[in-house]
C-alpha cells in the first residue's frame, strides 16, 4: 500500500503540473478541445485513483473540480473566474498531496468552501435545475453519457478491472453533506464510467487510448508518455557513478596498451573505448530532462502574477526542448522562478504606463534556453523598463558597497552587478511577490553553487535580460590540469576566461603594488595569486618566484577576474568530480576531487575561493601588524572571552561562556524519551538527560530540539534551550547583585542585558560533596577575584576528582596556604596583575611550593615571559577549560607516576 | 539436545566478546572494533591536500574511489604527519557515515576475540586526546592494548573542521 500511495503522489503531482499549465493555455484558447480533453482527463486520473486508495477528501475536490471542467466540455462559455476556482482547487490538492508524502495520510479538513464554489460554479448556468446536490450535478454532466457507450466494450474485456471499478463506484459520490456515505449507484452512473480508474500507471494508458477514441485526432504533444518506465532517481545516479568508474578504467588501460604496444589487445580494447563512450553517453541522457519541464510551473506562476498585480503579462517560451542534467535542473527551479518574478513585478510596467511609453499593453516574458558550446545558457527577458543604472549606483553608495570614486570607473555592466549582492532591492516599494531584498542574490548564490554564471543585461525603458551559464551536467566537467609546486590540480574550465604568459618587460607583466601582486592586462589591473602560496605549498629550489616569465590561469568568477598563477599548465580533461570528504568539506578552496586517466587523485581548485582566501590572508595579515603592538595585547587582556547567546524559557536572552559548552547538538524531539519523569536521548551509544526539556504536542513533534552538551568525565548532561542565538567576544563586566537562583549575574552585550546562567550544577556531579574542611589537605587551591570565575572553577576541578579549595584574594591565599598545603596553585592574573606575580614569586622561593599556574584571560608573549620570571609553572587561558585540567593533571599526574615508578 | 545447548552456550559466549583487529601506531597496540573495519590496504600514490588539517595525510584511489587517508598517530600523539618517505605505508579502511576513512598505522597484527572482562576503564593520568578515543584498556597477557572509539575519533575530526 505504502508503494501504491507513493506511486500515486508522485504521478499525481506530475499531473497536477501538467494541469496548471494547461489550464492557463485552454483560458487564453477555450476552443482547443484537445487541451480540455487532457485536462479532464488528469483531473479524472487524479478523482478515479483517490477513490481507489480511499482518500476521499482529494476524491471530493478531484470530482467537484472535474464537474465544472465537464461543463466546459459541454460548450459552456469558460470564464476567468472559474479557472481561478480550478487552480485554487488544484493548489488545495497539491496542500493535500504534500501532506500526504510526509505523514501517509490524508490531513484533517474541510474543503466545503472550495466544493460548493465549485458547485456553484458547475450550476451557475442552468438555473432550471434547484434541487439537492448529488442529483443535479449529474444531469448537467450530460456530456459524459458519450463515454458510457465508449466505456461498454472495454469494461467486458477488462475483466480484472472490475474491482477497480467497484471500488470506484462505492467511492463517495459529490454530494457535499453526506459524502461519507457510500451514494448509490445513480451517481457513478454518470460519472464513473468514463474511464475505469486504476492504480497509477495503468489508469493513464487507459484513459489515453479511451479518450483518444473520443476526441480522434487528439494530439500527442502532452500525453502522458506511454512507453517509459518510472526508474528511481538513485538507479540512475548509481548507473552514472558506475559509468563514471568505467570511463576511468577504460583511460587507464589505453594508457597501459599504449605502453606495450600488443597488437592482441588493440581491436578487442578499442571496441570496449567505444562501447564505454556509448555508455556514457546513454546514460547521461537518461539523466537529461528538457528544461521545459522546469517552465511549466512558470505559466501559471504568471497567470496567477499578471491578475494579483493587474498587469497584462505573456509569457513566451523557447528552446523548452534543451535537455539538461536532471540534478541541476532541480537546482536552477527556484532561481528562474525568482527571475520570472522580478521581471513580472519589478520590470513590467502597468499597461497604462507602457502605453504611454508607446509600447503594447501586454507585458512580454520570454523564456528561452539554448545549448552553446558546452553549455546550457538559460535566459528570462522582458520587454519592461530596465534597471535605473543610477538608483543602483545611488544605493550601492548609500550601502557602502562602493564608494563614488571607485563607481564612476565601474562599467554599467559591473554596476548592475550590485543587484546581486546581498540585501540589495532596487524595488521604492516592497510588495506581496517580490522586492523583499532578498531576490537576486539567491539567485546568484543558487546558480554558483552548481558552477553556472549569472550575466544581466538591462536596457533602459526596453527591459532586462538575465542570462545563466549552465554546465551541461554536474557530474563531469571539462577542466583544465595544472601543476604548481610539484603537485597537480584541477581548474574548472567554466571560470577560466584565458590563459596568459607574462614576460619580464613584455606587455603582460606582474606587478607589485603594496606588496601584492598584480597583472597587467590589456591596461587593466588584475590581482594576481600564486597557487603554491594560497595553498602554503613549498616550491622546489630553483623556480624562483621572482622571474616575471610565469602562466597566469585568468578565472572569471562573477564580476570579479583575478589571476592565478600556475607552474605548467599541462592539459583540458574531462573529469568526473566527485564530492570531496567530509572532512575538508569545510576548505573553500577545494571543490572536489578527481581520479585522472593515469590513477592519480587530483584536487579540484575552487576559483573563487582561491580569490577568497587571498582576500582573508590580506586581512590576517593587517591583523597580525596590530596584535604586535604591546598596548594592544595588554588592552586585550581584560577579560575577554567567548559567550554563546541563547534563548531558553522566555525572551531574554542568557549566555554561557562557550568552553564550557562540550558540544551543541539538534535532536529530533522524537528521539527524546521520557523516563520516569526525567527527559532522556540517546546519544553517543548513552542516555543523556536533558534539563529544562517541555516536551510539546501537535505541530512541534517532528521539530529539532537544540541542546547544548556538557561534558562530565562519566557522562554528559544536556540542557534544552529555545533557540542559539549567536557567539560573541565580549569583555565580561558581571554585575553579580542581580544574581537569581541559576544564575550568576548579568551583564551588558549589545546595549541589551544578558543574563549569565550558572552552569555549575551541570559542569558539577550531582551530588558532589563540595565542603572541604578547613585544615584538610587539598590538592588544588584557586586564588580567583572574580565572583563569576569563582563559580566556574570549583565545579570543573571537583568534577575532575580534586579537592580543592577556591579563595577570593591573595591574603586570604596566605592564611589558607600553610593550612590547606595545596599540591597546586592557580593564580589569577588578570585582576591582581603586578602583585600576584610577586606573590608567586615569593611562593616558588619557598620550600616545597606548590606549582603555580597563572590564569589569564588572553596571553601574550610579554605575560608568558613575565610569568616565567617569576616562576610560574605554566599560564593558562581563563576560558581553556581542558588546559587548565591538563595542566593540574600534568602537575599531580606526574607526582602519582613517579610514585608508582618508585614502587615499581 | 545437547547440541542444542551447547550452541545456545557459544552464542551466549559469541555475543559478549569482542572483536578487534590490532594495529600498531607509534608503537602502541590499538585494537579497532572489526565490525567498523572494510578492509586493510597499502597506500600509495598519496595526493596531498594542502591546508587541510594536519590529522588528513591526504587522498588516495582506492580500486576507483577516493578515500581519505587520517594519520591517527597525529591525532593521538600530535606527532608529526607520515613521513613521504616510507615506501608504502599500510592503512585500514573504515566506514564512517556512509563514507571510506584510511586510517594510517604501522603495523597490522591479528584479530582478537576478546571479552570486555579483560579490559579496564581509561586511566586517568593519560592525555586528553587519548582519553577522549578510548573506549576501553585491554590488558592482554604481555601488553596493554587500547580500543579506539571509532565514532568519536572520527566525530571529532568533523569538529574540528567545522
Amino acid at each position: 500500500m505504502d508503494d501504491l500511495l507513493k506511486d500515486f503522489v508522485v504521478e499525481t503531482s506530475e499531473h497536477l503540473d501538467i494541469v496548471d499549465a494547461e489550464l492557463v493555455r485552454f483560458e487564453r484558447d477555450p476552443n482547443n478541445s484537445a487541451t480540455l480533453a487532457l485536462i479532464f482527463r488528469l483531473v479524472h486520473t487524479i478523482k478515479g485513483t483517490c477513490g481507489f486508495l480511499g482518500l476521499p477528501r482529494l476524491e471530493h475536490l478531484a470530482h467537484a473540480a472535474e464537474d465544472v471542467i465537464s461543463r466546459f466540455r459541454d460548450g459552456e462559455p469558460v470564464t476567468a473566474p472559474a479557472v481561478t476556482m480550478i487552480l485554487k482547487t488544484i493548489d488545495r490538492i497539491k496542500g493535500i498531496i504534500s501532506e500526504l508524502e510526509r505523514t501517509n495520510a490524508e490531513p484533517e479538513g474541510d474543503d466545503e468552501d472550495l466544493v460548493e464554489a465549485l458547485h456553484a460554479l458547475a450550476k451557475g448556468e442552468t438555473p432550471a435545475i434547484a434541487a439537492a446536490a448529488p442529483v443535479e450535478s449529474k444531469p448537467e454532466a450530460e456530456g459524459t453519457i458519450a463515454f458510457q457507450i465508449l466505456e461498454r466494450p472495454l469494461r467486458e474485456d477488462e475483466v480484472t478491472l472490475d474491482d477497480l471499478e467497484r471500488a470506484f463506484r462505492d467511492a463517495p459520490g459529490p454530494d457535499p453533506v453526506v459524502f461519507k456515505e457510500p451514494e448509490p449507484a445513480p451517481a457513478p452512473v454518470a460519472t464513473a464510467p468514463k474511464s475505469a480508474p486504476k492504480p497509477p500507471k495503468p489508469a493513464n494508458d487507459k484513459a489515453e487510448r479511451k479518450d483518444g477514441e473520443s476526441d480522434g485526432e487528439q494530439g500527442n504533444a502532452n500525453s502522458v508518455s506511454k512507453q517509459t518506465v518510472r526508474v528511481a532517481v538513485g538507479t540512475l545516479d548509481r548507473l552514472m557513478t558506475m559509468v563514471s568508474e568505467l570511463v576511468l578504467t577504460r583511460n587507464q588501460l589505453l594508457e597501459i596498451a599504449r605502453q606495450r604496444d600488443d597488437g592482441d589487445f588493440k581491436s578487442p580494447l578499442q571496441r570496449l573505448s567505444h562501447i564505454t563512450a556509448e555508455l556514457q553517453d546513454g546514460v547521461m541522457q537518461t539523466r537529461m530532462q528538457p528544461i521545459g519541464s522546469a517552465w511549466t510551473k512558470l505559466s501559471r506562476v504568471v497567470r496567477d502574477l499578471s491578475e494579483e498585480l493587474g498587469k497584462k503579462i505573456e509569457l513566451i517560451q523557447s528552446g523548452a526542448e534543451t535537455e539538461i542534467d536532471r540534478q541541476l535542473l532541480e537546482m536552477i527551479k527556484d532561481p528562474l522562478l525568482h527571475m520570472v518574478r522580478n521581471s513580472a513585478d519589478h520590470g513590467l510596467e502597468m499597461p497604462d504606463e507602457r502605453v504611454a511609453a508607446g509600447k503594447t499593453p501586454h507585458g512580454t516574458i520570454h523564456l528561452r534556453a539554448a545549448q552553446e558550446s558546452g553549455y546550457i545558457i538559460c535566459e528570462v527577458s522582458d520587454d519592461g523598463r530596465g534597471i535605473d543604472i543610477e538608483r543602483v549606483k545611488a544605493k550601492a553608495i548609500r550601502n557602502g558597497l562602493t564608494t563614488e570614486q571607485e563607481m564612476a570607473r565601474l562599467s554599467d555592466e559591473q554596476v548592475l552587478r550590485f543587484v546581486m549582492e546581498p540585501g540589495f532591492s532596487t524595488a521604492a516599494s516592497v510588495t506581496n511577490v517580490s522586492g523583499r531584498g532578498v531576490g537576486m542574490d539567491v539567485v546568484r548564490s543558487q546558480v554558483e553553487q552548481v558552477g553556472g554564471i549569472v550575466d544581466l543585461r538591462s536596457r533602459a525603458g526596453r527591459g532586462l535580460t538575465v542570462t545563466i551559464k549552465l554546465p551541461l551536467t554536474l557530474a563531469i566537467a571539462s577542466a583544465l590540469i595544472v601543476e604548481a609546486a610539484g603537485q597537480r590540480f584541477a581548474i574548472p574550465q567554466i571560470s577560466v576566461a584565458e590563459l596568459v604568459r607574462t614576460q619580464e618587460g613584455g606587455d603582460v607583466r606582474i606587478e607589485k603594488l603594496n606588496g601584492q601582486a598584480t597583472l597587467r592586462l590589456r591596461q587593466k589591473l588584475l590581482p594576481v595569486v600564486e597557487v603554491a602560496d594560497v595553498l602554503n605549498l613549498s616550491r622546489a629550489a630553483g623556480t624562483a618566484s621572482d622571474t616575471n616569465d610565469k602562466l597566469v590561469v585568468v578565472c572569471q568568477v562573477g564580476g570579479n577576474r583575478f589571476g592565478i598563477v600556475v607552474d605548467s599548465i599541462l592539459h583540458t580533461e574531462e573529469i568526473v568530480v566527485k564530492p570531496i570528504s567530509s572532512k575538508l568539506r569545510h576548505m573553500s578552496v577545494y571543490s572536489g576531487a578527481t581520479i585522472l586517466g593515469d590513477g592519480s587523485v587530483i584536487l579540484i581548485l575552487e576559483p573563487s575561493g582561491v580569490a577568497r582566501s587571498v582576500m582573508e590572508s590580506a586581512n590576517r595579515e593587517a591583523n597580525a601588524q596590530n596584535e604586535a603592538d604591546l598596548a594592544a595585547e595588554l588592552h586585550a587582556s581584560a577579560e575577554r572571552s567567548l559567550l554563546l547567546l541563547f534563548r531558553a524559557g522566555g525572551a531574554n536572552l542568557k549566555a554561557i561562556p562557550l568552553s564550557f559548552i562540550g558540544r551543541l547538538e539538534e535532536f529530533d524531539r522524537s528521539a527524546i524519551e521520557d523516563t520516569g519523569g526525567k527527559a532522556v536521548v540517546q546519544y553517543q551509544g548513552r542516555l543523556m538527560p536533558i534539563l529544562g526539556y517541555i516536551p510539546q504536542g501537535g505541530f512541534e513533534v517532528d521539530s529539532r530540539q537544540p541542546v547544548l552538551v556538557f561534558h562530565q568525565p562519566d557522562r554528559e548532561i544536556g540542557m534544552a534551550v529555545d533557540e542559539i542565538v549567536d557567539v560573541v567576544e565580549v569583555a565580561i563586566q558581571i554585575d553579580t547583585s542581580h544574581a537569581t537562583p541559576g544564575t550568576i549575574g548579568a551583564t551588558i552585550i549589545d546595549g541589551k542585558a544578558v543574563e549569565i546562567v550558572d552552569v555549575s550544577e551541570l559542569v558539577a556531579p550531582e551530588g558532589a560533596d563540595k565542603a572541604v574542611a578547613d585544615d584538610d589537605h587539598i590538592d588544588v587551591m584557586v586564588v580567583e577575584g572574580s565572583e563569576f570565575f569563582r563559580a566556574l572553577f570549583a565545579p570543573l576541578l571537583q568534577n575532575a576528582g580534586y579537592r580543592i579549595a577556591v579563595v577570593p584574594s591573595l591574603q586570604a591565599a596566605r592564611h589558607a596556604i600553610a593550612r590547606q598545603q595545596p599540591s597546586v596553585m592557580v593564580l589569577d592574573l588578570d585582576q591582581s596583575g603586578e602583585e600576584a606575580f610577586a606573590f608567586a614569586r615569593d611562593l616558588t622561593e619557598g620550600e616545597n611550593a606548590p606549582p603555580v599556574i597563572g590564569l589569564v584571560s588572553r596571553g601574550g608573549p610579554r605575560l608568558i615571559e613575565q610569568g616565567k620570571a617569576a616562576g610560574l609553572h605554566d599560564l593558562v587561558g581563563k576560558f581553556d577549560r581542558q588546559g587548565l585540567l591538563s595542566a593540574i593533571s600534568e602537575i599531580l599526574g606526574g607526582y602519582a607516576m613517579n610514585e608508582w615508578g618508585a614502587a615499581a | 539436545m545437547s547440541a542444542e545447548s551447547r550452541m545456545r552456550r557459544d552464542t551466549a559466549a559469541i555475543v559478549h566478546e569482542i572483536q578487534l583487529v590490532t594495529v600498531r601506531i607509534d608503537g602502541q597496540l590499538i585494537g579497532l572494533p572489526i565490525t567498523a573495519v572494510r578492509d586493510v590496504f597499502s597506500i600509495h600514490a598519496m595526493t596531498p591536500v594542502p591546508r587541510a588539517d594536519q590529522a588528513v595525510a591526504g587522498l588516495v584511489n582506492l580500486r576507483g574511489h577516493i578515500v581519505t587517508i587520517l594519520d591517527l598517530g597525529s591525532l593521538l600523539n600530535s606527532r608529526a604527519s607520515v613521513k613521504s618517505g616510507d615506501a608504502e605505508p599500510m592503512a585500514v579502511g573504515v566506514e564512517w557515515q556512509g563514507e571510506v576513512f584510511g586510517l594510517v598505522v604501522d603495523e597490522i597484527g591479528d584479530v582478537l576475540s576478546l571479552s570486555p572482562d579483560t579490559s579496564d576503564a581509561m586511566p586517568a593520568n593519560l592525555g586528553q586526546a587519548w582519553a577522549r578515543f578510548t573506549r576501553r584498556v585491554h590488558k592482554l597477557e604481555r601488553e596493554l592494548m587500547i580500543e579506539i572509539d571509532l565514532h568519536a575519533l572520527l566525530e571529532t575530526m568533523t569538529l574540528q573542521a567545522a
